[in-house]
């Protein structure tokens, strides 16, 4: 029932299992159109928001903003946020 | 017959001085009063408000019709619906504020006039409880602590002149907060202290380092950034480039002096950080870059009585017992860590026990407690950990937690577990759960 990642999709789960230490997470495994906030999905808060946004600068060069399209839909899921980081990387 | 009527600071600034900065628009004293009437005429009846209002303007708007109408804000420790749903049900008349949004249509009357906005600011009564701060108390019931305006205004204008803020009327000064109002840290350097003094409060939501980068360049000097550690951390290791700032002000966590040293560079301002509890509010304050001790701020008197340090003010109802261990230095005093069972994540405090005790409300739990990895000294991170003995998964444990605690309170690894290490007396020792969490840790590096 869970589509497949993209390999874009797998690059960015690894990192978030990678900088938030999400021991017993498979990177692989993620649901890309799971919810990953508050009480569903991965169970993340806004401080791993946080970590999340400041390892993508500092591996894709984007920097994301709250004002970004509603950065809550930006976040949402794996598939929206990678999206989101892949179109903002693409050279104009 | 009530104490005496305290007039609002903010009649000692100009209806036309800019009082919110959104979206661009500058919003005077005199609009943000008429907003105020315009909000405080649409609220239901209730003697109690829990604000929501996830939109800072719209918060503080919220926060004082609230007082315009004679009645408390509540300002729960945590947001989850169903800590809220609690909160609502202890409360007798109570009711639930989700959100306000600030319309043309809701300040059409005010707005209606061609000169500035003469909305006066509303008299409260010095003695008028304006919000009850709820915190994790240590026995797993939330402390309740009730700020009187007095309390409140008086603690704004302590702060207002720390920053300097109160002195050049011809220079406002604009903040810009990551620190939500809705906490007694943000509600105080982020929203109250604009009442008599020239600041400018900045109500774009700002979050990621990218927001306050642009926060900043839109705010005019002199600028002061009100944050917390984590945010700063997260700012200086963007590398982003900052336009000049006077001030930074922190607090909620200790903050790193090497951080604090990249943050003055970046910046070319000072960092003032600020050492507080929600009982009494913000109480010292230190510039950490220049010195280790804190001092307290006038309006109090801290005497050392036993192993406990006692701390009175004239606005503070009673006494407060601080939980931290302070050593006195003459006036000055170096900070130690906390005494009990409470301990921060992400700058907000949390009681162990009490998510303890909901951990083991759940059905199917057996046993469970719920840990500080980082206070137990192991590792840096101050996620909480968990220990259960249940037969449902570690996942399903965490999906229902995650529904009575917030998001980040809730433990990260929940470990399933045959049996706790309880001494004979059924309590679990330090040095039992410390060896707990080592022998998790090890196994799941193998």
């Amino acid at each position: 029932m869970a589509s497949t990642l993209t390999p874009d999709e797998l690059k960015m789960a690894e990192l978030i299992v990678d900088i938030l230490n999400l021991e017993d997470v498979q990177a692989a495994e993620i649901d890309p159109e799971a919810v990953m906030f508050e009480d569903e999905g991965l169970g993340l808060d806004s401080i791993d928001a946080l970590e999340i946004a400041v390892a993508i600068a500092e591996q894709y060069g984007v920097h994301l903003a709250a004002e970004d399209e509603d950065s809550r839909a930006v976040f949402a899921t794996l598939r929206s946020l990678t999206s989101h980081v892949t179109s903002e990387t693409r050279p104009a | 017959m009530p104490g005496s009527v305290l007039l609002t600071p903010l009649t000692r600034r100009s209806p036309a001085a800019p009082f919110a900065r959104r979206a661009g628009e500058t919003i005077s004293v005199g609009r943000f009063c008429a907003d105020v009437e315009a909000c405080a005429e649409r609220l239901p009846a209730g003697r109690h408000a829990i604000n929501v209002c996830e939109d800072r303007y719209a918060f503080m708007v919220t926060f004082f019709a609230v007082i315009r109408r004679g009645a408390t804000n509540l300002l729960p420790a945590q947001r989850a619906p169903d800590a809220i749903a609690d909160l609502v049900r202890d409360h007798r008349d109570s009711y639930v504020r989700e959100s306000y949004v600030v319309t043309d249509e809701d300040a059409a009357g005010a707005r209606a006039r061609t000169s500035p906005c003469s909305a006066s600011p509303p008299e409260i009564a010095a003695d008028h409880v304006a919000a009850i701060a709820f915190t994790s108390g240590s026995t797993g019931t939330p402390e309740l602590h009730a700020k009187t305006w007095l309390a409140l205004a008086t603690a704004a204008s302590m702060h207002a002149g720390r920053l300097g803020a109160d002195v050049d009327v011809n220079a406002p000064r604009n903040v810009v907060a990551t620190a939500p109002p809705w906490h007694m840290y943000g509600l105080e350097w982020s929203m109250l202290i604009a009442l008599g003094a020239e600041l400018t409060i900045c109500c774009d939501p700002v979050f990621y380092p990218e927001d306050i980068r642009q926060a900043l360049e839109g705010a005019p000097a002199p600028r002061v950034l009100v944050s917390m550690p984590v945010h700063l951390r997260a700012l200086m290791r963007s590398g982003l480039a900052m336009p000049r700032l006077e001030t930074v002000v922190s607090a909620t966590a200790p903050l790193d002096t090497a951080l604090a040293r990249a943050v003055e560079t970046a910046s070319n301002g000072r960092v003032l950080e600020i050492y507080g509890c929600s009982e009494a509010g913000t109480l010292a304050y230190r510039y950490p870059t220049r010195a280790e001790n804190w001092r307290f701020f006038d309006a109090f008197s801290a005497a050392r009585i036993g192993d406990d340090v006692v701390v009175t003010a004239d606005f503070l109802p009673a006494a407060v017992t601080l939980a931290d261990v302070l050593e006195f230095v003459g006036e000055e005093f170096v900070l130690h860590g906390r005494r009990d069972d409470r301990v921060k994540v992400g700058g907000r405090l949390v009681s162990l026990s009490e998510v303890t005790e909901r951990l083991l409300a759940l059905d199917g739990v057996d046993d469970g407690v719920v840990v500080s990895p980082a206070a137990l000294g192991l590792g840096e991170s101050d996620r909480l950990a968990a220990f259960v003995v249940t037969t449902r998964s570690a996942e399903e444990i965490r999906r229902e937690l995650a529904r009575r605690v917030d998001a980040s309170f809730v433990p990260r690894p929940i470990v399933v577990i045959d049996a706790l290490p309880r001494a004979e007396n059924g309590k679990l020792p330090r040095e039992a759960l410390t060896a707990l969490a080592v022998d998790v840790a090890r196994s799941s590096r193998d």
